[in-house]
């Protein structure tokens, strides 16, 4: 540093007069050539390596070309999204699926033009999760949702607000316009199985709202989806979607009502009683479901119900055993077709009365398998007689007997032979000829079964706890309602769909699956 | 000596458009993430009312290194093509705008948000990086080689 400031006139005798006007302004070019040459050693001049050196831009150009074409060609699809409200989304703000970035927010505005009611967001998708944008996909802004029953988005508090979306069906066709979701769908909406959605007539709303649950004996079956009035105000519509494992339990004779709130019951004699079904149906209201034992065919979607106040006491007490789960039998196993058979016979030898058996027989291409009490003349018919109905045909069991029509197959098992029916039986044969061709097995331990009396609709379900082996056969608990409707009826493993035998239920005695020879 | 200045200006030239319009940085603050370039950075200051800063940022990242590299090109290869007054307008061009220009500091900064604001927000270089650094080293380098004298002397060959 020097120790005495220039003095303030003089100045850098280094520095360049900024205000000298340029020395060679105004020189004619011709004239600065007469300025005599300076002599300069000069090196010799390098030509080796003088066209190498153009390799450097050449590089650099394609290093360029490469980083934007990566760039441009890195970039998905831009999709708009119109939604109603923007809730603090940004530009930069992600757009999640299953937690996952799959895009960003680019730009967010007022609804473009003059919709001011509106906002617009332009959403860039991730090139690889560019197919999420597609027909039927659903977005919505996630945010602190806080309700008496559950907390969600709740990282959406302190950290940045985010798009999610619940993709469409796989084949749908790519799209670039959404209009975004108001609220979060629920879970059961999203889910790919999307289960029977049933409508509940009510005559007010009994403070129900969406997420309530439907219970089937107080567990979990379904969750309402939305509740308002009906197009002409008349009644209140509940839509509840009834999850696909347990659609078998909504029957067309079922009855729902409503369990929600709580009530308190004070009297001097009972002292004071409050029923309460659980803390989430006081707050956003329950629906309780029962099935009767004949409960009909299961509902498929858009089925209505009237949703009652209170349950009678009976729906309480019902019972049906009715089979659970996604896939009643393995995918592909095929069901059977049975025939209804009936035996009548004349009984009583002075006061003479009608008897009859009816059960169910299957074509199988030994012939109609039948239990054995539909092919044998019961012992109290009168001179022997009994005649057989099956399938538009009347057949004296005596003359079949004759006529060496009919076979015994074990001790409890009877075959009529093909013959019977001559050139009807190919008809009769051919709906069974898959199941013809399913493997058969006998049980030997308990094992879920599936009950199918006729091409599959409404069957029974059999849990393995209710069956105890007895010789080569199972017996059914006889808690299980089982009426002579199902005597006959095949017996299906619900494991691998296998044959494993025939349910015969005896007039008197315990209903029993009967192994097939 | 002026080829390797023109082949790396041109090169600097060359990696110039993805180094200014590709993202640099992604900056990443609970979970909102934001990609910067130079020029989206530049233009957004400029758009946000701050014309001053924006306009100096402008200025010395974008247009005087461009012009720089224009000009030390243009002497370099147009040499024989250029008049003579054109050359010389050329060469203050670069002699002002070499001053002015401030890639050098723009790399800096970037480098001092990479290293030291990594605990608070998460901060990882864009593609425009490596782009941008060529740029900065390639651009040092072309001043580096010229030499303001050979050009005096090579305008005197017959």
């Amino acid at each position: 540093m020097t120790d005495e400031p220039l003095p303030p006139d003089a100045q850098d005798p280094l520095a360049p007069d900024p205000d000298a006007p340029d020395p060679l302004a105004g020189v004619p070019d011709a004239a600065l050539g007469a300025v005599p040459d300076a002599l300069v050693e000069r090196e010799p001049k390098r030509r080796i390596g003088h066209g190498l050196v153009w390799i450097v831009p050449l590089l650099a150009l394609a290093a360029s070309a490469a980083l934007s074409w990566s760039a441009i060609e890195g970039r998905g699809p831009e999709i708009v999204l119109h939604a109603d409200h923007g809730y603090g989304i940004r530009a930069g703000d992600p757009v999640r699926y299953l937690g996952i970035d799959v895009g960003s927010v680019t730009d967010v505005a007022l609804g473009g033009g003059t919709d001011e009611s509106a906002v617009r967001l332009q959403v860039r998708m991730r090139k690889d999760a560019a197919d999420l944008a597609r027909a039927g996909t659903r977005f919505w802004i996630v945010r602190p949702y806080l309700t008496l029953d559950s907390v969600e988005g709740l990282e959406t508090l302190i950290g940045a607000r985010y798009v999610a979306l619940a993709p469409g069906p796989k084949e749908a066709e790519r799209r670039s316009q959404f209009t975004a979701l108001r609220e979060p769908p629920l879970d059961e909406e999203l889910s790919a199985e999307r289960g029977v959605e049933i409508v509940l007539e009510a005559p007010t709303r009994f403070g129900l709202q969406a997420g309530a649950r439907v219970a089937y004996r107080g567990v979990f079956i379904g969750t309402v989806v939305g509740v308002g009035l009906a197009s002409d105000a008349t009644s209140v519509e509940v839509r509840a979607l009834i999850r696909p494992a347990f659609a078998q339990l909504v029957r067309e004779n079922s009855v729902f009502w409503e369990t929600g709130g709580f009530e308190i019951d004070l009297s001097l004699t009972g002292g004071l009683k409050v029923d309460l079904d659980s803390l989430r149906s006081a707050l956003v209201g329950g629906i309780a479901v029962a099935t009767p034992i004949d409960g009909g065919p299961a509902v498929s979607t858009g089925w209505r119900f009237p949703l009652y106040a209170d349950p009678k006491d009976e729906w309480l007490q019902w019972a049906p055993p009715l089979p659970l789960g996604n896939d009643l039998l393995p995918p592909g196993a095929p069901l059977p077709k049975l025939l209804r058979g009936s035996l009548e016979w004349e009984q009583g030898r002075i006061l003479r009365s009608d008897g009859t058996r009816g059960g169910w027989m299957l074509a199988t291409p030994r012939g109609l398998l039948a239990p054995r009490d539909l092919l044998t003349v019961p012992a109290e018919a009168r001179e022997g007689v009994a005649r057989l109905q099956v399938a538009g045909r009347r057949f004296q069991i005596s003359e079949l007997e004759a006529g060496d029509l009919v076979e015994d197959l074990g001790p409890r098992l009877r075959i009529l032979r093909p013959g019977a029916f001559g050139e009807a039986w190919e008809g009769l044969m051919e709906p069974n000829e898959a199941i013809a061709t399913q493997p058969r097995r006998t049980l030997v331990a308990p094992e879920d079964l599936l009950l199918v009396r006729d091409s599959g609709r409404d069957p029974i379900g059999i849990d393995a706890s209710r069956l105890r082996m007895e010789g080569d056969g199972a017996l059914v608990d006889g808690r299980i309602p089982l009426s002579e409707d199902w005597h006959g009826s095949l017996a299906l493993a619900r494991s691998d769909g296998a044959v494993v035998g025939v349910l015969a239920v005896p007039a008197d005695g315990k209903a029993e699956i009967v192994p097939i020879p | 000596m002026t080829a390797r200045v023109a082949a790396t200006a041109a090169a600097a030239l060359a990696l110039f458009p993805p180094a200014i319009t590709l993202p640099i940085m992604r900056i990443e603050e609970m979970g909102h993430a934001t990609d910067a370039s130079i020029w989206s950075g530049s233009l957004g200051l400029l758009r946000d009312g701050d014309v001053f800063v924006g306009g100096v940022v402008f200025v010395c990242s974008i247009v005087f290194p461009l012009l720089k590299l224009g000009g030390l090109l243009a002497i370099t290869v147009g040499r024989h093509a250029l008049a003579r007054r054109a050359r010389r307008w050329s060469w203050r061009v670069v002699d002002l705008t070499g001053r002015w220009g401030m890639l050098d500091v723009l790399l800096v900064a970037v480098v001092v948000a990479w290293v030291k604001v990594g605990d608070l927000v998460e901060i990882t270089p864009g593609p425009a990086a490596f782009a941008f650094t060529l740029v900065v080293l390639l651009s040092l380098i072309a001043t580096a080689l010229f030499d303001p004298h050979a050009l005096w002397e090579e305008s005197n060959d017959p």
